[in-house]
């Protein structure tokens, strides 16, 4: 299959259409970062009363899209912006957004603890009276209205946290609705609005976006979730590595399995028998049950010297397993350390116990960013530095310039601040950190995000490394070949759930990004 | 210009501006001290001068360096002011009035600092109230009980020597108190600095969770730190009493500001960017000495306060321009 092919179908439709209803059409954009082309002459058409799918695998470039869009990020280059058919000179996003575009992002901006009314005056403001006091029959009146319109019944003065996930969703949505004029040339964008909601409640969000479109705004709607790409959109602009592989495909030509195809670039392989675990040393730590926030009923084993993978899309629940394995996060269900139970809610008996994590907010819970390299290193076994109540603070040094050394950390300055290495460097000090503790398991979230290509090397190779000298170690991550890369068993979660188990022969990195979207695809 | 002229100017830049950083305070003071014995030969750069500003500091450096370890830990002890009024005035009445032993008075006291730093630290940490709300209030409950215990007046009457000679007793010119401040100075620079305490305290202002994922106690940790503070303040109440001879209800708060004053201009010298006790001590005189000094050369009394507050705000806005200046690299 060639993907040309495609993108020369997709233009060949959009051609075809006539140019009536036009709301935005942007050709040529192209964004840079650092030298690396995240967006390579994208185009995109959007027509009033349509919905437009927007989808790509993760690093497609469509967060990047979305961002420029809205203004966020500065594109480099552009060869054409339309607006209600009028071309744009030097076309500021900024500014054309704040009239045109109405964005829904996935944590929707709501404040739970405040009603129904003062989320929507967050935006909207009030209306007010003469004297400038707040006008509450016309705020009333609004807000029945918008309520209406997406199908609300709610009083508006209750608290919003008395909504459910999915009518707070809609409040979202119909609040961005009121925030643009309205009139040609605007657009709703929806930034996975549905990756939040769980299953049952994702039809009555759909539901609104039809009538949205069907009153004359422009959707484009951005999703993993193939099924509901199908079943909302009229049309779907593929992204893969930057450049646009269909463009506003009409959906009634396309099934699942040729998004993920588009999405890919490849034909989708499906291992329908998976090899359950046999013959494993005894594991090390044994989960049952796993319970929390966004994750339910997880079971695992992991043995010594063994590297597991977890992974899935974005908000799959795949951190949040992470987090209850460590303690950070209150869980139920039982973690057994070489047979005694660890108790939850605690990441002091889980160091204790020789479990050990890297988070992947890694300036905010991995680390002291504007403390030295060597204050960051020593922390969790500052003791071993300690002899009569001080600490030796040339052992503490030198311990660090060693570490940094074996890792290649650069500039290997024990006593340079944290926050001023570069992103591959700090994730070696963080490992380093860990490392030296020699853990019995070694949980790593995201392990090379904000890492450069050359540091990402050395990252699979400390975490090898581990491995062979006994850490049993799970790398959770969101790229299939990361995992594909290190692991040598690959747990693929949806939805908070273990939905396949990948080793041996049929663990490759399109194997699990096939895992990874088999969920999503529609059964025909 | 080229690349390499600007590697050049930039290679002993930062080194400047480093020492300037490190030391720009402490040279301030020496300069300021100079100038001003230079205005008033006659009365600034005397013996008496010293003694003088040295014995109506101690307490205050006392108090400021109490408060360097819930600052460090990232929390406000807004009552530290109170508690220092709550425990001189208690000294004042439980010895002069009720006339217990002064080895009974002390104990007690400090033991009250000591749960008025508790009850800081469990509102904080434990039922999460905001450090500077909570602090203010046990600091507002305080300010009423002082003048419960003392029925709003200065108590002077009763109060024992050996209490008084805690304070007064002179050693080369100096009184105790002076000495009980070096000693804190040692003690708290150790600790802070040398420490497993100390580094966990700057830790956890410096990234909390990630003390927590360190396996560390954060909660009992960032509780000491009050109680910490609140022991430091009462020791100071304590020598308050012993030094002026008397309680005065109204006296505490006064100490509040420029005890803060300090441990923020403190933060952006010495050990720049963090609460350090040496740091703490070379602002502390420095406004000492200029307040000192302009009154000499005739300022009204209340350049004081005025003095303190700017020097607040001076030392908050630095520290806020190298942070920006740090997010921007």
């Amino acid at each position: 299959m060639s993907p040309d092919r495609i993108s020369e179908k997709g233009h060949a439709v959009s051609a075809s259409s006539s140019i009536d209803g036009e709301a935005v059409h942007v050709h040529g954009l192209t964004k840079r970062f650092s030298g690396v082309t995240v967006l390579d002459g994208v185009k995109l058409t959007l027509r009033s009363g349509e919905v437009h799918g927007l989808i790509g695998a993760n690093g497609s470039g469509k967060s990047t899209l979305i961002k420029t869009l809205s203004g966020f990020y500065r594109y480099d280059a552009v060869d054409e912006v339309r607006i209600g058919g009028v071309p744009q000179v030097h076309p500021d996003f900024r500014a054309l957004s704040k009239r045109h575009f109405a964005f829904v992002h996935q944590d929707r901006c709501l404040i739970p603890a405040l009603s129904i009314a003062e989320n929507c005056a967050l935006t909207m403001g009030y209306p007010t009276n003469a004297i400038g006091q707040i006008d509450r029959a016309a705020e009333r009146a609004r807000l029945d209205a918008l309520l209406d319109s997406v199908g609300i019944s709610a009083d508006p003065y209750q608290p919003l946290s008395e909504l459910g996930p999915a009518q707070a969703t809609l409040l979202a949505i119909g609040r961005a609705v009121r925030s643009v004029s309205g009139g040609a040339g605007s657009i709703l964008v929806l930034d996975e609005p549905t990756t939040a909601l769980p299953a049952s409640e994702v039809g009555l969000v759909l539901k609104a976006i039809r009538r949205i479109a069907s009153d004359g705004s422009g959707v484009l709607f951005v999703s993993h979730r193939l099924e509901e790409i199908l079943e909302v959109c009229d049309v779907v602009t593929v992204l893969r590595d930057g450049k646009v592989v269909a463009s506003a495909t009409p959906t009634a030509e396309l099934d699942g399995n040729r998004l993920v195809e588009l999405m890919l670039g490849r034909t989708l392989v499906r291992n329908s028998h998976r090899k359950e675990a046999s013959n494993r040393d005894v594991p090390v730590m044994v989960a049952r049950a796993l319970t929390g926030p966004r994750v339910t009923n997880v079971d695992f084993e992991i043995a010594p010297g063994e590297i597991i993978g977890i992974t899935g899309l974005v908000g799959c629940g795949k951190s949040e397993l992470g987090r209850l394995i460590v303690g950070r996060q209150a869980r139920s269900g039982e973690v057994r350390i070489a047979g005694s139970v660890l108790s939850p809610n605690s990441p002091h008996a889980a160091v204790r116990a020789g479990v050990v994590y890297v988070p992947a907010d890694r300036l905010l819970a991995g680390s002291l960013p504007d403390m030295t390299a060597t204050e960051n290193l020593s922390l969790p076994n500052l003791k071993a530095f300690t002899r009569w109540g001080r600490i030796n603070h040339m052992t503490e040094r030198t311990e660090t310039a060693n570490w940094m050394g074996q890792t290649g950390t650069v500039p290997a300055n024990p006593a340079q601040i944290f926050r001023n290495f570069s992103g591959g460097n700090q994730q070696k000090i963080v490992l380093s950190k860990w490392l030296r503790l020699d853990p019995r398991v070694l949980v790593i979230d995201e392990p090379t995000q904000g890492v450069d290509v050359g540091a990402k090397e050395d990252v699979y190779r400390l975490i090898r490394e581990a491995a062979d000298r006994g850490t049993a170690t799970i790398v959770i991550s969101s790229e299939p070949e990361e995992v594909a890369r290190v692991a040598s068993r690959v747990f693929v979660i949806d939805r908070g759930t273990v939905v396949a188990v990948l080793e041996g022969d049929e663990l490759n990195s399109d194997a699990v990004s096939d895992a990874i979207f088999a969920g999503k695809r529609v059964s025909s | 210009m080229t690349e390499a002229t600007t590697s050049k100017t930039r290679s002993w830049l930062p080194t400047l501006t480093g020492s300037v950083d490190k030391w720009g305070a402490l040279a301030v003071l020496i300069l300021i001290a100079v100038v001003f014995s230079v205005l008033r030969p006659a009365t600034f750069p005397t013996f008496q001068n010293l003694t003088t500003i040295l014995s109506t500091q101690a307490i205050l450096a006392i108090l400021a360096i109490g408060l360097l370890v819930p600052l460090a830990s990232g929390e406000f002890d807004l009552s530290i002011g109170f508690n220092l009024g709550f425990c001189a005035m208690l000294t004042a009445v439980l010895s002069g009035q009720f006339g217990l032993p002064t080895a009974a008075t002390i104990p007690i006291v400090l033991l009250v600092g000591v749960a008025v730093g508790l009850l800081n630290g469990i509102a904080v940490v434990r039922i999460k109230i905001n450090a500077f709300i909570a602090t203010l209030g046990v600091g507002t409950i305080l300010s009423g009980l002082t003048i419960w215990v003392s029925n709003g007046n200065v108590v002077f009457q009763g109060i024992p020597k050996d209490l008084l000679a805690l304070g007064r007793t002179q050693l080369i010119g100096l009184p105790l108190t002076v000495f009980y401040m070096i000693f804190v100075i040692l003690v708290f620079w150790f600790v802070l600095e040398q420490t497993p305490y100390g580094r966990y305290i700057h830790a956890i202002g410096a990234g909390r969770e990630t003390v927590r994922l360190a396996g560390l106690p954060t909660d009992r940790l960032r509780i000491s730190a009050f109680v910490v503070s609140g022991f430091m303040a009462s020791v100071a109440g304590v020598l308050q009493t012993a030094m002026v001879g008397s309680a005065n209800p109204n006296a505490g708060p006064d100490f509040l500001l420029p005890a803060f004053a300090a441990a923020f201009l403190g933060a952006t010298t010495i050990r720049p960017g963090r609460f350090n006790v040496l740091g703490t001590i070379v602002a502390l005189f420095l406004l000492a000495i200029g307040i000192a000094g302009l009154q000499q050369l005739g300022a009204p009394f209340w350049v004081a306060p005025v003095f303190n507050g700017a020097a607040l705000l001076v030392a908050v806005g630095l520290a806020a321009g190298r942070r920006s200046q740090a997010a921007r690299d």
